[in-house]
């Protein structure tokens, strides 16, 4: 079976948006990225999920060159990351994790100041957008709420139409309307110019339709970078119902990777290809004296197996318990 | 283990100010201030009392006079210092959520001025008269308190105008202060000494509870007190209404170094500029009539080196990071410029009017001004080379800047005097031109440095 969360060093392709080869990046005594191999092709919509403090900001400033690794490259259009000219730079929308712009600036003004730096920028589009997210253009940015502190950060990021768009955290400060309107208007963004985008956030229920592809940091290594569905695939929750008999303590059938539950029930996140998974139910349901009702993992509860221990051992199971 | 007793009460305050930038700024200033009778003793009244003949001035005025100034100034910034570490917690919600943080923190207040009105008082009782004494005191108490509140105070213009237009006058006219204030207190000295104090802390709870409560209502330190302050950030522009400033007429896109470079003059904003200047204008001023002109020079560079002109960072730019370096190094040059002629025009202006110049407060003519300001515009890129760090806030600037500002202002203070020796007193001609090499030697290093860094380092910090 192909393991999805190979952390192998992948083959640089042409149509590779960016590439990072063996990045480490440390702060001091901090290892914020480790080891770090991975490429985006054109065209894809990656979701990059992990903890708090896992190193995503850091590796999305790495793609933009604000910051430089440690050791190993990482490149971006093809061209290194510290050498990064204003073409390259063009090329890519940014939206900052709590971005404060120049809170001194009206909105308009900040728009007309930012359509400065670029060739392509387009104006009916930024005018387009800020409609649609009921942006005022009149108010002043410092006076803007977080939330459309980020509205007007990613009508910045789009307006001189970039070919890369990486989002930090759009998201978090966004109420549910909002959010579904950003999540459409990236959508609409992404089929009429099959850019790449790299989302980062924790809302794994909102950005999980739209994404097509998962990079999961933890601690600054990566844990998953695989294909959504594929990934989805390769796991199954399964609700476990004793038939009288307690269920067992601890589980230590290979491919279950994380059991919850008490005496009676327990939910397994079973890891494996479809079939050898029913193999596993069979010999499962004849040993014990249970039944097995298996589910399809949404990204929400495929998290905990990406980010922490993907071989849950039988003691912490029994402390779940 | 928790206490809420008084008794723990002043660690609150004295946590908060006890770093070492804030010792030494203080530590400066105490050199400054009482330079007459610490570094020269009694001499120094001996050196007052000669210049007095010379200059032809009553040699007790001018030490009652300086007493005052004392008695005003080192208040007033240490006041101003602990100030900016107290805002630091009242501006934050958190605050609110802390047990009786307002009574601790005023407990330290008291804590700190009662030795500081002491020091002040017998300083000027050693070497004037009570009353001078006296006096010197009460100012110390009402000036620490407007220090204190000097970064709140800016919400209430009605207060603060007032208050700024005293010190002012204090500063510079200090026997008119006197003369206001001598004939009550020495109707009644205890009980103004101790008026003082009360009205003094008084005005401290008060100020510190409203101010900390625009903190609460999320506000934060307004634009108003910003510019008022004296570590004022960011200031709102004065074109700020006028949209065409930020476009570009014939809409064409920022290439050239200049076009960044412009954009970095509206990223600072015109006014923040436009207050540099003024701000750079009156401490020349100062510097003539207080202190050692270089020392404050310095600060002037200080002001230009945190406040200077750069690109903000808090939008995206697409630039390569030797773009970057080539911008920043000239945005520090056009600030060096900007500093020697705001300077030279001050100076000038008061050498026209024969205005007296003070050393350590004592009257001196024999600092050549223009050999100091080319040795400050010499080694102006050491004070703005942690600008290379990017845009930072005041506090972290303060901590990353004291050692290349002392740096600077001791090498200033050197340099000129330092190389007369070295050469037999070449004259002035010849040590401006080698400090002017010196300046171009340093502006080429700068320039190599810059972009050394830019090549290496990351251009955001970590979170």
């Amino acid at each position: 079976m192909r393991d999805v969360t190979s952390r192998d060093t992948p083959m640089l392709t042409a149509e590779s948006v960016l590439s990072f080869t063996h990045v480490h990046k440390s702060f001091k005594s901090t290892t914020a990225l480790s080891d770090v191999s991975l490429e985006v092709p054109r065209g894809t919509i990656v979701g990059l999920v992990g903890r708090n403090g896992c190193g995503k900001t850091t590796l999305l400033h790495h793609v933009t060159g604000l910051m430089l690794p440690t050791s190993g490259t990482c490149t971006t259009f093809g061209v290194s990351t510290n050498a990064l000219g204003a073409r390259e730079h063009a090329r890519m929308g940014v939206v900052h994790q709590h971005a404060k712009l120049l809170g001194w600036m009206r909105v308009e003004q900040l728009l007309q100041y930012i359509a400065t730096f670029y060739e392509s920028w387009d104006v009916s589009l930024s005018q387009q957008l800020t409609d649609r997210l009921q942006l005022s253009r009149d108010g002043k940015v410092a006076e803007l709420s977080p939330g459309n502190v980020q509205k007007l950060s990613l009508v910045l990021a789009l307006s001189h139409r970039p070919e890369l768009l990486l989002l930090d955290e759009p998201l978090s400060d966004l109420d549910p309307t909002a959010r579904q309107d950003v999540l459409a208007i990236l959508l609409e963004y992404f089929s009429a110019r099959e850019c790449t985008i790299v989302i980062s956030s924790h809302l794994l229920h909102d950005i999980e339709p739209m994404v097509n592809r998962i990079i999961c940091l933890e601690q600054g290594r990566v844990t998953a970078n695989a294909d959504l569905d594929t990934l989805k695939e390769s796991y199954a929750e399964w609700i476990v119902t004793t038939r009288g008999t307690p269920l067992p303590l601890s589980w230590s059938e290979p491919g279950i990777v994380r059991a919850q539950g008490d005496a009676s029930q327990a939910r397994l996140i079973v890891r494996g290809e479809l079939a050898t998974r029913e193999s596993l139910r069979v010999s499962m349901a004849s040993r014990y004296d249970i039944d097995i009702e298996s589910r399809a993992l949404n990204l929400e509860r495929l998290f905990p197996v990406l980010t922490g221990d993907r071989t849950t051992p039988p003691e912490r199971a029994h402390a779940i318990r | 283990m928790r206490s809420d007793s008084l008794l723990a009460a002043p660690n609150t305050l004295f946590r908060l100010c006890v770093r070492w930038y804030a010792l030494a700024a203080v530590w400066f200033m105490l050199m400054a201030t009482f330079s007459p009778a610490l570094f020269l003793g009694d001499d120094g009244f001996d050196v007052l009392a000669g210049q007095a003949l010379t200059s032809g001035r009553d040699a007790t005025l001018l030490a009652r006079q300086l007493m005052l100034q004392i008695g005003v100034t080192l208040p007033l910034v240490i006041g101003a210092l602990v100030s900016g570490a107290a805002t630091e917690l009242l501006r934050t919600p958190m605050s609110w959520t802390l047990p009786r943080v307002r009574r601790r923190m005023l407990s330290g207040h008291a804590l700190l001025l009662l030795p500081l009105t002491v020091v002040v008082g017998y300083g000027a009782l050693a070497r004037t008269d009570v009353h001078t004494a006296v006096v010197a005191a009460c100012a110390a108490t009402f000036w620490y308190a407007v220090g204190v509140n000097w970064l709140t105070m800016g919400h209430r213009p009605v207060v603060s105008y007032p208050v700024i237009c005293v010190a002012i006058i204090a500063l510079f006219r200090p026997s008119w202060y006197a003369a206001a204030m001598a004939p009550t207190v020495a109707s009644w000295p205890i009980t103004i000494a101790v008026g003082a104090l009360v009205s003094a802390l008084g005005l401290g709870l008060l100020l510190q509870h409203t101010g900390a409560a625009s903190g609460r209502a999320a506000v934060g330190v307004g634009m108003r007190t910003q510019r008022l302050g004296l570590v004022g950030v960011t200031i709102g522009p004065a074109f700020g209404r006028r949209t065409a400033v930020f476009s570009r007429a014939d809409g064409s896109v920022r290439h050239t170094l200049t076009d960044w470079v412009e954009a970095a003059f509206i990223e600072s904003s015109w006014s923040t500029r436009a207050g540099l200047l003024g701000r750079g204008a009156i401490l020349t001023l100062l510097s003539t009539f207080l202190y050692v002109a270089n020392g404050q020079i310095g600060i002037l560079g200080f002001s230009f080196a945190q406040h200077g002109l750069q690109l903000s960072g808090q939008v995206v730019y697409p630039l390569s990071r030797p773009e970057r370096a080539n911008i920043q190094f000239l945005c520090c040059l056009i600030d060096v410029v900007i500093l020697g002629v705001v300077t030279t025009a001050v100076m000038t202006a008061l050498e026209m009017l024969h205005v007296p110049r003070t050393l350590m407060g004592v009257p001196s003519t024999s600092v050549d001004w223009r050999l100091d300001l080319m040795a400050v515009l010499a080694l102006a890129p050491i004070a703005q080379w942690f600008r290379a760090l990017g845009p930072l806030t005041v506090g972290r600037a303060m901590t990353v800047a004291i050692v290349p500002m002392t740096l600077m202002m001791v090498g200033a203070l050197m340099l000129p005097r330092g190389l007369d020796a070295l050469l037999g007193h070449p004259g002035r001609g010849v040590l401006l031109l080698i400090l002017v090499a010196i300046g171009v030697g340093m502006q080429v290093l700068h320039y190599v440095a810059l972009h050394y860094v830019y090549a290496r380092r990351d251009l955001v910090r970590s979170i």
